[in-house]
């Protein structure tokens, strides 16, 4: 009997866990640990946060799931691994912390480190939830600024002008998709509203350009050219009235204005009254020891926190960077029962050119790990140890980003009739410009546009998506 | 302190009336929707 443990039940960890137990003969035990009992479907969280969606409609509570389909669930937080267990018992274990911060020590024979992000607010002072701007990472965030958005609303509402900021908070963010989309349905509420003549929009990102993404942005065949995302991006900024500052780092929030530096070296201060600007990423503080007790974080996790795994993570300039330095099966270098998937993994390098201000400071975004592509990993992760527990002699299954395609849709505004959305392919999702000079991708299967249909997809994802969570009849059907 | 000017657009590509159009009206978006999931399956199986 194995024993495979997953830290972690967001878009990875509970597609790996669901996709094992369904692998496997009951025979062999799966447990997911993870400090929320609920799933969330975290695309979502930006119509929680203009007040479109109640927390509870991008919530999933798993215990039932889990306890339906045969998955033990522990809750807690991991905080150690000890991958080669002890000198008294060589089983690998890990250490949970519980909500009231007892410890227990869980057993596993196979692990799945799917522990997403740490929102690291603290990488600039004065931003999040605890200092002087919103976020909308989780459902609990994305509820508190709905309550500060339809404040601002009501000020706008009796005459009042007000500076509303929508962007990343920090020079190394990812995820500039998510506040491109929030802003989006900020500046389609205000309309809606009737609320929108006295608002000044500003989005803020450390992006170079507009429609980057964090993936050198997207060239897409357009009227006989091969145009960049940039483009139809400042577009519809252009179209929507979005005033817009890019290369920008946030040095800091306080007293009502936030002070930046910008690629060029420019500083500056601007002033405003509601602000949604997403955090730095870094792992979530796993510690790793070795059977002897020594300390062994440092070989088993990159200095961002988050895990190494098969990836080519020897430094290399721009011009080097490979498809080939891209993870395939996310298997721990050190420990061939422990992987990382989603956004857990160490990514070997950025996907955007990297950029330094003139004082040094690195602004260009992190590369992002989409939805798509973390359930993926976790599905294939799933697959390649249930077939090692069955002693099946199958190829690994692979999901290298530089192999992968992604599919996204990003949301401009949420109404049946008026609201749209962008949708967007690309393939692969790093891009490979010795095979495609210039463009880096695959021209027939990358593309964008925006339009209604957008937002029909975007909502019908979000059921569907609930639906898979919850392992309703047929789940598995659901493409990632 | 040299402070960036924010920018507002006055450089930017505009869509035309009949394109910024399209993209909410109905009959055009059912096409779209049909097209969009279609490109997107088609991208997914590549990707497998
Ligand atoms: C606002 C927003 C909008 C987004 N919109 C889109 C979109 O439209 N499309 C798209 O493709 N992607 C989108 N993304 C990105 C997408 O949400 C991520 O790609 C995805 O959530 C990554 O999945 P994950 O499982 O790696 O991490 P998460 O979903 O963050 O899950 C991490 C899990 O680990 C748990 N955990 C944390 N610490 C521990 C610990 N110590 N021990 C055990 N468990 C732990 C957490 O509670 C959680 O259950 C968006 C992201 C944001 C923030």
């Amino acid at each position: 009997m194995a024993k495979v443990m997953v830290l972690g039940a967001g878009i990875a960890g509970h597609t790996a866990a669901m996709t094992a137990r369904r692998a496997l003969p009951r025979e062999h035990e799966v447990v997911v640990v993870s400090p929320k009992d609920a799933y969330n479907w975290v695309p979502s969280n930006i119509w929680v946060g203009v007040g479109r969606m109640s927390p509870e409609e991008v919530l999933v509570p798993l215990r039932p799931v889990y306890e339906r389909a045969g998955i033990s669930f522990v809750m807690g937080r991991a905080v150690e691994l000890r991958p080669e267990g002890t000198p008294a018992s060589p089983r690998p274990f890990v250490v949970v912390e519980a909500a009231d911060g007892s410890r227990r020590e869980e057993t596993y024979d196979w692990l799945i480190n799917a522990t997403g992000p740490r929102l690291n607010f603290g990488a600039t002072p004065g931003l999040g939830p605890d200092g002087e701007t919103h976020s909308v990472c989780t459902a609990e965030h994305a509820a508190a600024t709905a309550r500060a958005f339809a404040a601002c609303v009501a000020d706008l509402k009796k005459g009042a002008r007000r500076t509303l900021v929508v962007g990343t908070g920090h020079g190394s963010c990812t995820c500039e998709g998510a506040a491109f989309e929030y802003l989006f349905n900020v500046e389609y509420e205000l309309r809606r509203l009737g609320a929108r003549d006295k608002a000044r929009v500003v989005f803020l990102t450390n992006e170079a350009a507009l429609g980057d993404f964090g993936v050198d942005g997207l060239r897409l065949k357009s009227g006989g050219y091969v145009v960049h995302s940039r483009t139809f991006a400042e577009s519809l900024f252009a179209e929507r009235g979005v005033e817009w500052l890019t290369g920008a780092h946030v040095r800091s929030v306080r007293g009502g204005a936030l002070e930046y530096e910008t690629l060029e070296g420019a500083e500056g201060r601007l002033e405003f009254d509601f602000g949604m600007l997403l955090p730095p990423f870094t792992g979530v503080g796993l510690k790793s020891f070795g059977r002897d007790g020594v300390e062994t974080t440092a070989e088993l996790f990159a200095p961002s926190g988050f895990m190494k795994v098969d990836a080519d993570y020897a430094p290399k300039p721009y011009e080097e960077w490979a498809p080939a330095d891209w993870p395939r099966v996310y298997q721990s270098p050190r420990h061939p029962n422990l992987f990382a998937v989603g956004i857990a993994f160490a990514p070997p390098h950025p996907i955007s050119r990297p950029r330094k201000s003139p004082s040094g400071t690195v602004i260009s975004p992190a590369p992002p790990r989409t939805g798509m592509p973390s359930a993926v990993m976790g599905r294939v992760v799933a697959l390649n140890t249930a077939d090692r527990i069955l002693g099946r002699e199958t190829p690994a299954r692979t999901a290298s980003m530089a192999e992968l395609g992604a599919a996204c849709v990003a949301s401009a505004g949420a109404g049946w009739l008026s609201g749209t959305a962008a949708s967007m392919t690309m393939f692969p999702i790093v891009p490979d410009y010795a095979r495609w000079p210039g463009v880096g991708r695959d021209l027939d299967y990358t593309f964008g546009e925006i339009g209604s249909a957008g937002h029909w997809i975007k909502t019908l994802l979000h059921h569907m998506f609930l639906y898979k969570a919850r392992a309703q009849p047929g789940w598995w059907l659901i493409p990632e | 302190m040299t402070q960036t000017p924010i920018q507002t657009g006055a450089y930017a590509s505009r869509p035309t009336p009949w394109t910024a159009f399209l993209r909410t009206f109905l009959p055009w978006q059912l096409v779209r929707f049909a097209v969009i999931n279609l490109r997107m399956l088609r991208m997914l199986s590549k990707s497998r």
